[in-house]
């Protein structure tokens, strides 16, 4: 058993390291445990049919769609007429510009929720803003790859999607419950951001009220999309999935009729590079699935969680909530989220529920160490989002990062110690 | 791919319509939406192959000399070709035992194993990728990422400097 262990993780973390594509050291190791371990005893098809098993689940179809709607809006007006609007209101404040950046971040993720397509539609513009009003290089980019995980957990959000699936919490309630902890995220930002701002004679200048309103009224229909995903799940008249499906059908009639910029092409484009970037995660999904199913079929969970971890559901709220923080947050720094929840979930879940813990509760501490781990090195797959996008090398990205990462630990220890910022919005709405 | 991401999109409107304001449900668009989902996935994967669409940790990777990174990228190309091999051989003694199973999708009847024989189809795309960049980056100097895209020299040197 310890042999196998320590081949599963020697083998995962040396590929890991040695740059290989994600997919890799988890199939590899899935594979030596199959083969080396088990040779003979199972067939090693079984890995195509857990590859094929984890992508097929009916909520997943929501990924897609929420990646379309945004790869539309980002290419379309609905952007830029957010950042205009938010820029408008708080612009021109003390430090207006980095917090305009953190709002406005928030609030495409509540249009899109996906990090990564936040951090291209938002950093893009506001990056070159920040850096000409004297913010260093490093802090714009931290900041921007930190406010995109906001994105997590506003509703909709894909690692909340995936969460759902595989522990089988209600996604209507993650949702709901992710927005209290998305709020305290960006207000501890805001207030970080006016310690470090410059003076604001930097920034721009007062708009007249008139101006303002104008603004808002252009960024109205973009608004709306919040209303559709959260409006229409509790009224009942579409699934989550449907909500995305819903909200690419208003963001295709919203750039295509409305503001008349986007043209067939750019909608073919578009849903081309959805279906690149679909593939990359259910790539990822599937190798996960296949992975979590080796090590749950060798018993690994139970080994490390009752022998190692000395875990259990009597081991009560501070120690089981505290280690869950602990996995899912080490985890994330060497692999992708959703690998991580695919994984992870399966051995935690059912502990902090036999403990009586709230899964909603559960489901949104993992999804804020999901999102905290996304920006965190050495892995995080918003630091490669934001490599790719500013042309900036890992270590420019990640210079600036760590005085984020304590205030996102801030959160986790407030949610740990006050958990009604996650239930209250939920038993509002729910109950 | 791309027809993939438009008929989910239009099937689950259609569906919402049709429940919300004709009363009834249509049957076959959680089958044809897990069609889509595998083709999306298996077609997307060779893409990506293609475009060198990869989620990797770079950090250690980015600052080794170029001769490091060459053997270091050869190294990695034949790794994944032979795990690729695997799953491909893999692959096709599942879509041959859900064949003889014979199973179908109870609202479009297709077969499971029709619509299971895209894993392979995309492995093997993966693998022709792979073989392709592992004979480019043996024969020519510079570093291949995939067939048709390279590495950019020295990509992390500074672009921006850090005020």
């Amino acid at each position: 058993m310890i042999a196998m262990t320590s081949a599963v993780f020697v083998v995962m973390i040396v590929l890991l390291f040695m740059g290989f594509p994600m997919k890799i050291p988890l199939t590899a190791a899935t594979l030596a445990v199959l083969l080396v371990f088990y040779g003979g005893e199972v067939h090693p098809a079984i890995v195509v049919q857990q590859w094929i098993g984890g992508i097929t689940p009916a909520a997943l179809v929501a990924v897609p769609l929420f990646v379309f709607a945004a790869e539309i809006m980002t290419r379309g007006q609905a952007a830029d007429r957010l950042l205009d609007f938010v820029m408008s209101l708080i612009g021109n404040l003390r430090g207006g510009l980095p917090i305009a950046t953190a709002v406005s971040c928030t609030l495409f993720g509540a249009l899109s929720g996906s990090t990564q397509a936040t951090v291209i539609a938002m950093g893009g513009p506001m990056r070159p803003r920040l850096i000409q009003a004297g913010y260093s290089p490093s802090f714009s980019t931290a900041l921007i790859i930190n406010a995109s995980d906001i994105a997590l957990l506003i509703p909709p959000s894909i690692a909340m999607i995936v969460y759902g699936v595989v522990s089988g919490t209600s996604i209507g309630e993650l949702f709901v419950a992710g927005i209290g902890p998305g709020l305290l995220m960006l207000i501890l930002f805001s207030v970080y951001c006016l310690f470090v701002s410059n003076p604001p004679a930097n920034e721009a200048a007062t708009l007249p009220r008139l101006q303002k309103l104008r603004s808002l009224r252009r960024a109205l229909l973009p608004l709306g999309f919040p209303f559709i995903v959260l409006g229409g799940i509790y009224t009942g008249i579409f699934s989550p999935t449907e909500a995305a499906g819903v909200c690419v059908l208003y963001a295709l009639i919203l750039e295509a009729f409305v503001y008349r910029e986007l043209k067939l092409d750019d909608l073919l484009r578009c849903a081309l590079s959805t279906g690149l970037v679909t593939a990359v995660v259910f790539t990822l999904v599937g190798a996960g699935a296949a992975f979590s199913w080796v090590i749950s079929f060798a018993q690994l969970p139970q080994e490390l969680v009752s022998n190692l971890l000395g875990l259990n559901a009597d081991s009560g709220y501070w120690s089981i909530m505290l280690s869950i923080c602990l996995a899912y947050f080490i985890g994330c720094m060497f692999v992708d989220p959703i690998v991580v929840i695919l994984i992870l979930t399966p051995i935690l879940h059912p502990i902090a529920i036999q403990a009586g813990i709230d899964p909603v509760l559960v489901g949104v501490t993992v999804t804020l160490q999901v999102a905290i781990g996304s920006a965190t090195p050495p892995f995080g797959c918003d630091i490669f989002t934001a490599m790719a996008i500013f042309r900036q090398s890992y270590w420019q990205v990640i210079r600036g990062t760590p005085p984020f990462i304590v205030l996102l630990l801030l959160v986790a220890f407030l949610l740990l110690l006050f958990p009604a910022i996650v239930l209250a919005p939920r038993d509002w709405v729910f109950k | 791919m791309v027809a993939g991401v438009l008929t989910i999109f239009l099937l689950i409107n259609a569906n919402v319509f049709c429940r919300f304001v004709l009363g009834f449900s249509l049957a076959f668009v959680g089958e044809v939406n897990e069609f889509s989902i595998i083709a999306i996935t298996f077609a997307g994967m060779a893409y990506a192959t293609n475009q060198a669409r990869h989620i990797r940790m770079t950090a250690i990777y980015d600052v080794l000399p170029f001769a490091w990174q060459k053997s270091l990228m050869i190294l990695i190309h034949l790794s994944t070709l032979f795990i690729f091999i695997l799953l491909f051989v893999f692959s096709l003694r599942y879509v041959q035992a859900v064949h003889q199973l014979g199973g179908i999708y109870p609202a479009t009847r297709i077969p499971y194993s029709a619509v299971y024989s895209l894993a392979p189809a995309g492995l093997f795309l993966c693998i022709v990728e792979y073989l392709g960049v592992l004979i480019i980056n043996l024969k020519e100097h510079q570093l291949y990422l995939a067939t048709s895209i390279t590495q950019e020299p020295q990509t992390h040197v500074k672009l921006e400097e850090d005020s």
